[in-house]
C-alpha cells in the first residue's frame, strides 16, 4: 500500500497519513495531555516523517520508525510546556460537570486526568503497551531501555492510576 | 507464589505477558487468594475504563506539509550557498597569502605580519619598517635582557660606523654644495656679462640712428 511513499509520491504519502493520523494523534494526546495541541503535534510528526522519508529503512517495521518520531516529537514539546498542574489537566481532561448522567464520563476524565499527571516515562510505556499494544520487547528497542525496566514501569503505571482513582473514592467495583 | 509476588505480574498476565508456566503458577494463585483476585479485577476494570479515554480528532494537512518541506529545502539551499561563499572567501585568501608568502606569527609580545620573500638578516642600524611590524596596542615590551661586553663593543662599533657614515654623507652634500656654489657664480658672471653686451649694443645702436638722423 505504501510501496513509495518514501520516493515522495504524494498519493502514496496521502494514503499513509490517512493511515495512520488518528493512532499518532492518540498516541500524542496521552503523552502530552493536551488536546489543544494534538493537531499541531501531529502535523509535525508527519512533517519530520515525509522530511526523513529517505532514512526510512524498509525492512524495519513502519509503526516503530513512526512512533520514534512521534515520540521525539512528544518529549519536544513537553519539554517546552510548563509543567502539568492539576488545574491544567483537569482543563485538558474536559471533566463535565457532575451529572449523575455524566458519572462515567466523569470517571473518565479522572483517570485522563492520572494518566497526565503520570511521571514521563512510566506514561511513555503505559501508552506504548495499552494503546499501540507494543511488545515490550519492541519498546525496549524503541525507548533503548532494558524489557524489564519496561515491566517494572507498567506495573507501577496501572498501580498508580489505581491508586489515584481511589484516592477520589473509586473503587473498583464502581468502575464499570 | 506469595501475594506481592504475584500483585507484582498481574498486569502482565492482563495484557497476556506472561510466559506460560509463568501464568500457570499465576492463575494457580489466583484460583486460591481472594485478595489477589480483588486487585485483578480491579486491573481489569482499569483497563476497560482506559480503553474509553477520548482521542480528539485530527485531520492532517498533507499539502501543507509539502509546502513546508519546500520551504526547509530552500532554507538549507541558503546556508549551503552562504557556506559555500564563505568557503571560496576563505579560499581567496588563502591563496592571497601563499602568493604574497605572508607570515604571521607571534614573537615575544609582537604580533609580526610579514610578506614578500624571506626577510635578509637586516642591517643592525636599521629600525625594522614601521608597516611589517604591528606591535600589540598598549603593549610594551620590556624584555629583559643581560648586557654584555660583546654587546656594549658592539654598540659602540655601531655608534661609530654611524658617526662615519654621517661624516661621509656630510662631506658629500658640502661638496655638493660647493659645487652648486660654483655654478651659480658662473651663471651669474655670464649673466653680467651678457647684461654688458646688451647694453653696449643698444648703445652703439642709439649712436647710430642718431648719426643717420643728423646727416640724411
Amino acid at each position: 500500500m505504501n510501496a513509495q511513499w518514501w520516493d515522495g509520491d504524494p498519493a502514496a504519502f496521502g494514503r499513509l497519513v490517512s493511515q495512520w493520523q488518528e493512532r499518532v494523534a492518540g498516541f500524542l494526546v496521552r503523552l502530552v495531555g493536551d488536546a489543544e495541541t494534538t493537531q499541531d503535534l501531529t502535523q509535525e510528526v508527519f512533517l519530520r516523517v515525509y522530511l526523513a522519508r529517505r532514512r526510512y529503512q524498509e525492512r524495519g517495521a513502519l509503526s516503530t520508525w513512526l512512533f520514534q518520531i512521534a515520540l521525539n516529537v512528544a518529549r519536544d514539546a513537553l519539554r517546552r510546556r510548563r509543567p502539568v498542574h492539576l488545574h491544567d489537566s483537569e482543563q485538558a481532561a474536559n471533566v463535565p460537570a457532575a451529572d449523575e448522567t455524566c458519572e462515567q464520563q466523569e470517571l473518565i476524565g479522572i483517570l485522563n486526568q492520572a494518566v497526565a499527571l503520570l511521571p514521563q516515562p512510566l506514561r511513555e510505556v503505559l501508552v506504548l503497551r495499552h494503546y499501540e499494544n507494543m511488545t515490550f520487547e519492541d519498546m525496549s528497542r524503541l525507548l533503548d531501555e532494558p524489557a524489564s525496566t519496561l515491566k517494572s514501569r507498567f506495573t507501577a503505571a496501572l498501580k498508580r492510576l489505581r491508586l489515584h482513582l481511589k484516592e477520589r473514592g473509586y473503587t473498583h467495583e464502581e468502575i464499570h | 507464589m506469595r501475594c506481592a509476588e504475584v500483585q507484582n505480574i498481574l498486569s502482565q498476565l492482563l495484557y497476556a505477558d506472561l510466559t506460560p508456566d509463568q501464568r500457570q503458577g499465576v492463575e494457580e494463585h489466583l484460583g486460591s487468594c481472594p485478595k489477589c483476585q480483588v486487585e485483578f479485577a480491579g486491573l481489569k476494570n482499569l483497563k476497560g475504563l482506559l480503553d474509553q479515554l477520548p482521542v480528539p480528532l485530527v485531520r492532517v494537512d498533507v499539502a501543507q506539509i509539502y509546502r513546508e518541506s519546500q520551504m526547509r529545502q530552500e532554507r538549507r539551499a541558503r546556508r549551503w550557498r552562504r557556506a559555500a561563499m564563505a568557503l571560496t572567501g576563505i579560499a581567496a585568501l588563502l591563496a592571497l597569502a601563499m602568493v604574497l608568502k605572508m607570515e604571521i606569527r607571534a614573537d615575544g609580545k609582537q604580533l609580526v605580519l610579514t610578506w614578500g620573500a624571506a626577510a635578509v638578516e637586516a642591517p643592525a642600524n636599521q629600525a625594522a619598517p614601521p608597516s611589517q611590524v604591528a606591535s600589540a596596542p598598549g603593549e610594551a615590551t620590556n624584555e629583559k635582557r643581560d648586557v654584555t661586553k660583546d654587546d656594549l663593543n658592539l654598540m659602540r662599533d655601531l655608534i661609530h660606523a654611524l658617526a662615519a657614515d654621517a661624516d661621509n654623507r656630510d662631506h658629500r652634500l658640502q661638496e655638493s654644495l660647493a659645487g652648486l656654489e660654483n655654478q651659480l657664480a658662473r651663471m651669474d658672471r655670464q649673466a653680467q656679462e651678457r647684461w654688458a653686451a646688451t647694453v653696449r649694443y643698444v648703445a652703439a645702436t642709439t649712436l647710430a640712428e642718431n648719426q643717420e638722423g643728423e646727416n640724411p
